[in-house]
């Protein structure tokens, strides 16, 4: 019996393995490895990798980060490649899985042609040693955790830091004067990091334009939220700030509608996407968050990507997605920049140095990798998120 | 003839457990199956009610042939099972369990059923409301035979009604075979307390290892010096 | 406050409870754990979506619809998964992995069918608040845990005042005694399978209707606690499964109240854990006559 279970154990890693695999576009025979970039006859695409979850409960994320690198790379085609070489988008399927991510990144590593990757959204803390080690380029459209640029210097992240993120979220709580703070905080790294974070902010601060009254730990996803929302509710919350993911934000501002029907919900940049208007409805009407990117904005590079966005997904990309796009533009770019050169370390240093203006503002980076942001606080209002 | 039975052959896996049985019960008889342990007696009744269905030969019920019906629906034919080690419904009270035996008949046949077998056995009356699993096991027994009664059987296969009884209960459970055939029930019985049986039976037949090895009038069974060397302590 | 905790975790407590039922009738029939269960939960739900998605009924109809769908998915679970298993007298080892298996199939196939993400669903019991000893209390909680409590009581006078609700009982007790006394044990087997889907769908649909929502992973947690439940409270036994539910849930809520919402998955194990360690059997389970 013990024989058999192992088999089929076996039999299901199989699978999986060949699930991860038939979801990338690795072809095989663009095989034949040439080093030299810079001879123009030179056909052989250059590669770059997209990885996210595309399946599991965090799907929206890497749905988006997919869709947003493809439109990226098919600009870029259509306007010749870079240096009459095509692009080539590998496309991976994290699956929500820390593990799954890894075991993307070591098959990355293995790929010829191979400049770099957009995105991970499990594994973020788990990858960036590897592509380090392998001098592969990592820009995160996501992470927002503090130690992930700290992984090596070859991972650069688009997104807000956590206490970036968290100064907007606070400014929302303030912009709406409802100060009162119930923080709703994920019981993983980033949902702990994110409450300590704030603790940290406010001391600085001085305690004085917001007060936390309640803190509450949650297990996320598919949990009864009235438990912990009649504890914000005997604490006297005004706002309650989300540290999670729109997979909890939603059902639990359902339910809080009934019982706090005054409460005002911030929640962070993950939750400027479709899914959550859509799936939240009317009940989402009035949550705030705090974001880089805004679909209703008139520029037209915004519109461009919009409007080919919505025509791929029939979907208004989120805030992460726009981030995801740039992410892209800035690989690019940088691959671009060095003359067909197509020297890794060169690479690298361009994305550091890139001047990159995208969808999102400018995407510069700081001496440690990390982009600075400028956010301004969005609600959604009829159900689409506009400036507040 | 109520039931006959031509030539089967019955197998658990590998094992060739009942090799060309035949037999025959008439309407009206009390017919013993005796043999020693793991001679086919039980095998013999699992295949004539369904539960085995033999690899070949066929089983005649009242002229139908039933060699491949379902149990449920050779129950309702008519035959009826008290099987070895009674397996009464333990956490169902006694009348829930006369009740289970009813399962196939309607409204007033079902109370007709219980005082047909409360007058046989005015015990289980008395314990009506208890929990099978809590009653002795002579009451089990009665509790075993009055559930296959409930359905008006016409064929009551009675598989080791003695079984780890005292002997004063042994002879009361004989006794009332024998008023259940009076009152028209046929009767195939398996024992092994062959004496007791061949002195209520009508005919009875000698099972080994599968085999039928003699058919007989229970008079004649009883004389039989093998018979009496092997079943009747000499 | 207390009040208010309480009121939450008797609402989700009776869910658990309607699950855990589902775990305990075929668990008493077939001493096989049907891992299934959670994944037939989920289809529950999704099928009264599409009956009013995709099908345009009203929402009764569509419970309906879902009801019978599913009860019958149930069905087709045992007839194709698990009866060619017991004719060929398979290990119940063998028969465990194939509900694995299979719910894992049926999961897949709605996230082909639906996707992975979060779907709206519509709010069926939505009247709002009121209080009582000075808690807030949303009817839908008062709701839902009145429709399951009904249910329960209505399935445990099924199964404990009717003719075939004996049968049942007979054939979870001595299942060859049960085919000699007429009753078809294939069809009682099928029909256990089809209630215990039936409630399953019930309360995915209650579940989704509270949470407003529904997705292909909504059955993973609930699905094990509910098990968690019909352990924990003796498994095979139907009050057994009701108390295991309540307790579950409101131990749950009682932690998120005192320890903080993170504790919340953690309850049902560990409480499941030491009942085991006191009772193996569960609260109400019986030595013997159910064993896990």
């Amino acid at each position: 019996m013990k024989k058999k279970l192992c088999m089929l154990l076996a039999l299901l890693l199989v699978v999986t393995t060949l699930g991860a695999c038939g979801n990338g576009a690795a072809p095989a025979s663009t095989a034949s490895a040439s080093a030299s970039g810079g001879n123009p006859t030179d056909k052989t695409p250059i590669k770059v990798a997209v990885a996210g979850p595309l399946t599991g409960n965090y799907s929206e994320y890497g749905i988006g980060f997919d869709a947003a690198c493809k439109i990226m790379v098919d600009k870029w085609n259509k306007d010749g490649g870079i240096n009459g070489r095509p692009i080539e988008l590998l496309s991976y399927d994290e699956k929500s899985s820390t593990e799954e991510g890894l075991a993307i990144a070591q098959l990355l590593c293995g790929e010829d042609n191979f400049y770099g990757v957009v995105g991970h959204f499990s594994a973020s803390m788990a990858v960036g040693t590897l592509y380090t080690e392998e001098r592969v380029p990592l820009i995160s459209a996501s992470s927002s955790s503090a130690g992930f640029t700290g992984q090596g210097d070859c991972c650069f992240r688009l997104n807000a830091t956590i206490s970036t993120e968290t100064m907007g979220m606070l400014e929302c709580a303030k912009t709406a004067g409802k100060t009162k703070l119930g923080v709703v905080y994920l019981n993983n790294d980033w949902g702990r990091n994110a409450y300590d974070n704030l603790k940290t902010l406010l001391q600085e601060k001085g305690n004085e334009d917001w007060e936390i009254v309640d803190a509450e730990e949650i297990a996320g996803g598919d949990m009864d939220y009235n438990a912990v929302i009649s504890n914000l509710n005997a604490a006297g919350a005004e706002t309650a700030i989300m540290f999670c993911y729109y997979d909890s934000v939603v059902p639990f501002t359902i339910k809080a509608r009934t019982v706090m029907p005054d409460l005002n919900i911030v929640c962070g940049v993950n939750c400027y996407n479709d899914t959550f208007l859509k799936v939240g409805g009317k009940d989402v009407e009035g949550c705030m968050a705090p974001s880089v990117f805004a679909a209703v904005s008139d520029d037209p590079d915004v519109k461009y990507f919009v409007d080919e966005y919505k025509a791929r997904t029939t979907q208004v990309p989120s805030s992460l997605t726009a981030q995801a796009y740039d992410a892209m533009g800035v690989l690019l770019t940088a691959i671009a920049e060095n003359n067909g050169e197509l020297d890794k370390e060169a690479i690298l240093k361009s994305i550091q140095n890139n001047d990159y203006k995208g969808v999102t503002g400018s995407c510069s980076f700081s001496e440690n990798r990390d982009a600075t942001r400028n956010f301004s606080p969005m609600v959604v209002s009829n159900g689409q998120w506009i400036y507040y | 003839m109520i039931l006959e039975v031509k030539n089967i052959n019955t197998y658990y896996e590998n094992i060739h457990a009942l090799k060309d049985v035949s037999l025959e019960v008439n309407e009206g008889e009390i017919v013993a199956l005796i043999g020693s342990n793991g001679a086919g007696k039980t095998t013999t009744l699992s295949t004539i009610i369904g539960i085995k269905k033999p690899k070949s030969g066929e089983i005649f019920f009242m002229g139908k042939n039933i060699t491949q019906t379902s149990t449920h629906e050779i129950v309702k034919m008519g035959i009826g099972l008290s099987p070895e080690g009674r397996l009464v419904f333990p956490d169902l009270t006694v009348e829930e369990n006369l009740r289970v035996g009813a399962y196939l008949r309607k409204g007033a046949e079902i109370d007709k059923g219980y005082e047909y077998v409360y007058s046989l056995f005015p015990r289980l009356y008395e314990r009506k409301n208890q929990a099978s699993g809590t009653l002795s096991g002579g009451e089990q027994q009665m509790l075993a035979i009055g559930r296959a009664l409930m359905n008006r059987p016409k064929l009551l296969m009675l598989d080791e009604p003695s079984l780890g009884l005292a002997p004063n209960l042994v002879i009361m459970i004989f006794k009332l075979i024998k008023k259940i055939r009076d009152m028209g029930v046929t009767i195939l019985l398996i024992e092994q307390n062959a004496n007791m049986s061949l002195h209520i039976a009508d005919r009875g037949y000698v099972l080994e290892t599968g085999c039928v090895k003699l058919a007989d009038t229970a008079a004649n069974l009883r004389n039989n010096e093998a018979v009496k060397k092997a079943y009747l302590g000499g | 406050m207390f009040v208010e905790q309480l009121i939450n975790g008797l609402a989700i407590g009776t869910i658990y409870a309607l699950v855990a039922v589902g775990y305990s009738l075929v668990f008493g029939i077939l001493r096989l754990v049907n891992f299934t269960h959670s994944s037939v939960y989920t289809l529950g739900a999704f099928m009264v979506y599409v009956g009013v998605e995709y099908l345009h009924l009203n929402i009764f109809l569509a419970i309906l619809f879902s009801l019978v769908t599913t009860g019958f998915a149930g069905v087709m679970i045992d007839k194709m998964g698990l009866e060619p298993l017991r004719k060929k007298g398979a290990s119940k080892i063998s028969a465990m992995i194939t509900t694995i298996g299979l719910s894992y199939i049926i999961i897949n196939c709605l996230n082909i069918a639906f996707g992975s993400q979060i779907i709206r669903f519509p709010d069926l019991f939505n009247y709002g608040t009121f209080k009582l000893l000075g808690a807030t209390i949303a009817w839908q909680q008062v709701i839902i845990g009145a429709v399951a409590l009904i249910l329960l009581v209505a399935l445990s006078i099924f199964i404990n005042r009717t003719r075939i609700g004996l049968a049942m009982r007979a054939v979870q007790q001595e299942p060859s005694a049960a085919a000699i006394n007429g009753i078809n044990v294939n069809m009682i087997i099928s029909l256990t399978f089809f209630l215990g889907a039936a409630s399953a769908a019930i309360a995915g649909t209650l579940i989704a209707s509270y949470n407003q929502y529904l997705r292909s992973s909504m059955g993973d947690i609930v699905g094990l606690k509910a098990f968690a439940a019909a352990v924990l409270g003796g498994i095979g036994s139907l009050p057994g499964s009701v108390l295991g539910g309540l307790i579950i849930g409101v131990s749950e809520s009682m932690a998120v109240y005192k320890l903080g919402g993170s504790y919340i998955d953690m309850v049902a194990f560990s409480l499941l854990f030491l009942v085991l360690l006191i009772r193996p059997y569960g609260i109400l389970g019986r030595k013997g006559s159910t064993k896990v």
